[in-house]
């Protein structure tokens, strides 16, 4: 019993230590690689008028459709910040799912919206639609408002999907703030593809715009969050956005988009059936179906990531719906990967089945779990007096150091390209944060990605409401 | 002992000593960890020295950038909005201080300005800023800078030089056209369309690589930006064995109403090419060629869905009772795709004296489907 007990130790000491070589090595690797596509984005595009797409007689028109639940409070601005986007040939779907609150009765006011008799091809499932709107002022042609029983996400975007118009749809929180020529970005990677290549989806950096200044649905200054949770939030989607999905992007490897804001071929997302109702991960389930099915036709393709800040969103701000957002997207995570577990090391699916997926298991979903066992084992070797110290606080010290050095170098990425936050001290807060990260907040997302794992066990499906301030509360 | 500072270096040798031996007394893999820890650290004091490096520089430019336009304010609002008195040749060169156009980097930030001004403004004004560039000799660190290892350099003098008019870059600009690098050969093209004195697209000719939507934007945008643009025969590439330079001259047909092409455009409706087919409907429908229905109208049953619909748009603007007996029949059989369906009610209702008549008589007596069909139609917002 003795020998198997020594072993057992013998072999959680040295999987921890390979799994954290691993780790780190594939970030590093990542980093490097993100450094390369953002070094090779910002001279292509240094000197580049973006303009010149909205004379274009070849510039794609898009249909933007931003599901909208209980969203009373900012709905009317919202609306208005996207029917002013900078962009020559677009519509506006609002997809009202099914809200409690006077969401829809706000929009009808606002807009002069009345009853359209539109016949709606039933290319994807969705709950049923009660009316679509449109609005009696010309001006506002563009805007289409769809009324509908409550689906969720998921399901409102298929609805939009259904009535839009266009080839390209852009899907959007309907409470993010978008850049003035995020879609100019956007449909730029469609426009350069060739026949040879197909893009079939583009994503852009979401950025956080909590304590920002917006006016009229911008914003006019890009401040760092007064509160905490949110500011440790700036430096979580810098990691992931500048150091992360850029890397995948360069790689051709990218399966997440955020559901705040991407972009995608209409046909290939209907050709995969939409949205899939089952997830709560439905961003980036769609993004894999996508590839999965380009995969299996034998098709070249491209999902293409821009790291420049498009789309601004307000950042979770207390624990609690911090720890909701963080539990569906453990949720989602372990739903998409499940029901493409056929992906997984699978050599048909080339760099997607052999380096994506495996990537996403082992170090995106199995993380928080390897964290939290080698933490519970760390415990229990204390408790019976057997803890090797030693390799305990050299390996605390080892992490600790390493996931500063990871944000430091994240926010290196933010100071040489994009620049966001000019004020000296908030790139000195920014710093600060990386130090108490780790200590902090971090050990709650682990927890909150268990307890996420746990009620995918037990069977909870909800989506978690997301309560939001609404920015134009802010000064 | 140091004095001063009160430290007893002899004591904290000692120390450091210790420490050593405790290290060493470790085992092999907790001293690897140590030195990647002391590693890691040592990055981190390098990425916050370049962190804040970088800040200083970036501000250190911006504010001389603020400086200096705060400097020349004045005198680039006599530039752009005072026509009367403004100075000529040399004269213009003394509008700037020396000292300013000897700094590399000052007459970066004047250059800049001077391009972001003209982005801005055309006619008389442009010309005003383009004459100051060239007189403070702008240009000729444009040319320079085509020499530059950077590709991203080359291609933004390259955009510069076409933007400020300088016609003597023209031939230095060829050699571009066969670069390795897609985005140097895509500046040369469009660059060197708008210094050329004729023919401006004659590149066209010898184009082997596939233009993208971005490229053809990009020619197009250079196009629509020449003041006096020389607008060649499109119809002179269609028999290009480049697919996407015919794609992009069958647009311009149509987008420069180029009506004595129309017949030629209707041979490039057997194209096998469905992109080139799908590009020669939409400019015959640009070109209102009405000569075309009959073959459009033979080719819809043919035609991929995407196709049909481009068809049925350009029936609404050429159709006569010819088309409607098509677009009847296509509201009369089962409604497969509602957005062929849709348009066929719109192009109905123009293409025949009683398409209104016909409308009216489906939407009373049509199944559910077809009436919603139809009031969508009718509803000019959808």
């Amino acid at each position: 019993m003795g020998l198997i007990f020594y072993y057992f130790t013998k072999f959680a000491d040295h999987f921890i230590l390979i799994y954290s070589a691993l780790l780190f090595g594939t970030y590093f690797l990542l980093s490097t690689f993100s450094a390369l596509d953002i070094k090779k984005y910002m001279r292509r595009n240094s000197f580049i008028d973006y303009r010149d797409i909205l004379t274009a007689p070849s510039a794609p028109s898009i249909s933007i459709i931003a599901p909208a639940y209980n969203e009373s409070k900012s709905i009317v601005e919202n609306v208005r910040s996207l029917l002013n986007i900078h962009y020559v040939n677009f519509e506006v779907i609002i997809v009202n799912d099914g809200s409690k609150d006077n969401t829809l009765q706000l929009m009808i006011e606002a807009y002069d919206l009345e009853i359209a008799p539109v016949a709606i091809e039933p290319n994807l499932e969705s709950k049923p639609i009660v009316a679509v709107y449109k609005s009696r002022t010309p001006s506002l042609s563009r805007l289409t408002v769809v009324d509908k029983v409550n689906g969720g996400k998921a399901d409102a975007l298929n609805a939009g999907i259904n009535i839009s118009r266009y080839g390209i749809f852009a899907a959007i929180d309907v409470d993010c703030i978008l850049e003035y020529e995020s879609l100019l970005k956007m449909v730029k990677p469609f426009m350069e593809q060739s026949e040879s290549e197909k893009v079939i989806a583009v994503g852009g950096v979401v950025r956080i715009a909590n304590s920002c200044e917006v006016k009229e649905g911008k914003i006019i200054r890009v401040n760092l969050p007064d509160q905490i949770i949110p500011r440790i939030q700036v430096l979580e989607y810098i990691r992931a956005f500048l150091l992360g999905r850029m890397a995948w992007s360069r790689l051709n490897g990218l399966i997440l988009i955020s559901g705040a804001f991407g972009m995608f071929d209409k046909k290939i997302a209907i050709a995969c059936g939409g949205y899939n109702h089952r997830t709560v991960g439905e961003d980036m389930e769609l993004v894999i179906r996508m590839r999965r099915f380009m995969e299996e036709k034998k098709e070249k393709y491209r999902v293409v990531y821009l790291p420049d800040p498009l789309c601004w969103t307000e950042a979770p701000s207390s624990l609690k719906i911090l720890s909701k957002q963080r539990n569906r997207w453990t949720r989602g995570t372990a739903e998409t990967l499940w029901i493409h577990k056929k992906l997984i090391f699978n050599p048909r699916y080339n760099f997607l089945g052999m380096i994506s997926m495996p990537f996403w298991f082992l170090f995106e979903w199995l993380a928080p779990i390897v964290e939290m066992t080698a933490f519970l084992y760390l415990v229990m070797m204390a408790f019976l007096g057997i803890l090797n110290v030693e390799l305990f606080v050299t390996l605390f010290c080892l992490i600790y150091a390493f996931a500063i050095m990871y944000s430091t170098a994240a926010i290196l990425f933010e100071e040489l390209s994009f620049h966001q936050y000019k004020r000296k001290r908030d790139i000195f807060r920014l710093l600060g944060t990386a130090f108490i990260e780790p200590l902090i907040i971090h050990p709650l997302t682990v927890y909150y990605a268990i307890r996420g794992n746990l009620d995918l066990m037990t069977g909870v499906k909800n989506w978690g409401e997301m309560t939001r301030a609404g920015f134009s509360r802010k000064k | 002992m140091n004095r001063l500072l009160q430290i007893d270096w002899s004591d904290l040798q000692y120390r450091a000593e210790e420490v050593s031996r405790d290290v060493y007394s470790f085992p092999v893999h907790i001293r690897i960890l140590i030195g990647v820890t002391l590693l890691f650290l040592v990055i981190i004091l390098l990425l916050l020295f370049v962190i804040m490096g970088s800040r200083i520089y970036k501000t250190q430019r911006e504010n001389k950038r603020n400086f200096l336009r705060k400097k020349y304010q004045s005198v680039f609002t006599r530039l752009l909005f005072e026509s009367d008195d403004l100075p000529e040749g040399e004269a213009l060169f003394r509008m700037f201080e020396d000292v300013d156009l000897k700094i590399p980097y000052h007459r970066e930030i004047l250059n800049d300005e001077i391009i972001h001004l003209h982005s801005n403004f055309t006619g008389e004004t442009a010309l005003r800023l383009e004459k100051l560039y060239t007189a403070v000799l702008f240009h000729e660190d444009a040319l320079k800078r085509l020499n530059s290892r950077h590709w991203h350099i080359v291609a933004k003098a390259m955009r510069e030089l076409a933007l400020m008019n300088v016609r003597e870059a023209h031939p230095v600009l060829a050699k571009f056209l066969t670069s390795k690098n897609e985005i140097l050969r895509m500046e040369a093209r469009v660059a060197m369309m708008k210094l050329s004195e004729s023919e401006p697209l004659s590149f066209l000719s010898r184009e082997t690589e596939p233009l993208t939507d971005w490229d053809k934007a990009n020619i197009h945008a250079m196009l629509t930006r020449m003041e006096e643009p020389v607008i060649p025969d499109f119809s002179n590439w269609l028999n290009s064995t480049n697919k996407t330079v015919v794609h992009f001259c069958i647009t311009m047909i149509g987008f420069y109403r180029q009506q004595e092409s129309a017949n030629v455009l209707v041979k490039m409706l057997d194209h096998k090419d469905e992109h080139i087919r799908l590009a020669a409907i939409r400019a015959l429908r640009d070109l209102n060629a009405r000569s075309s229905e009959e073959h459009l109208i033979t080719l819809y049953p043919l035609e991929t869905p995407d196709i049909q619909h481009e068809i049925l748009k350009t029936l609404e603007v050429i159709g006569k009772d010819k088309s409607s007996l098509l677009l009847e029949k296509i509201l009369r059989q089962p409604i497969k795709e509602y957005k062929l369906a849709i348009q066929a009610v719109r192009s109905l209702l123009v293409t025949s004296g009683n398409g209104p008549q016909k409308i009216q008589e489906m939407l009373k007596g049509g199944d559910q489907t077809l009436q919603l069909i139809i009031r969508h139609a009718l509803d000019k917002r959808l």
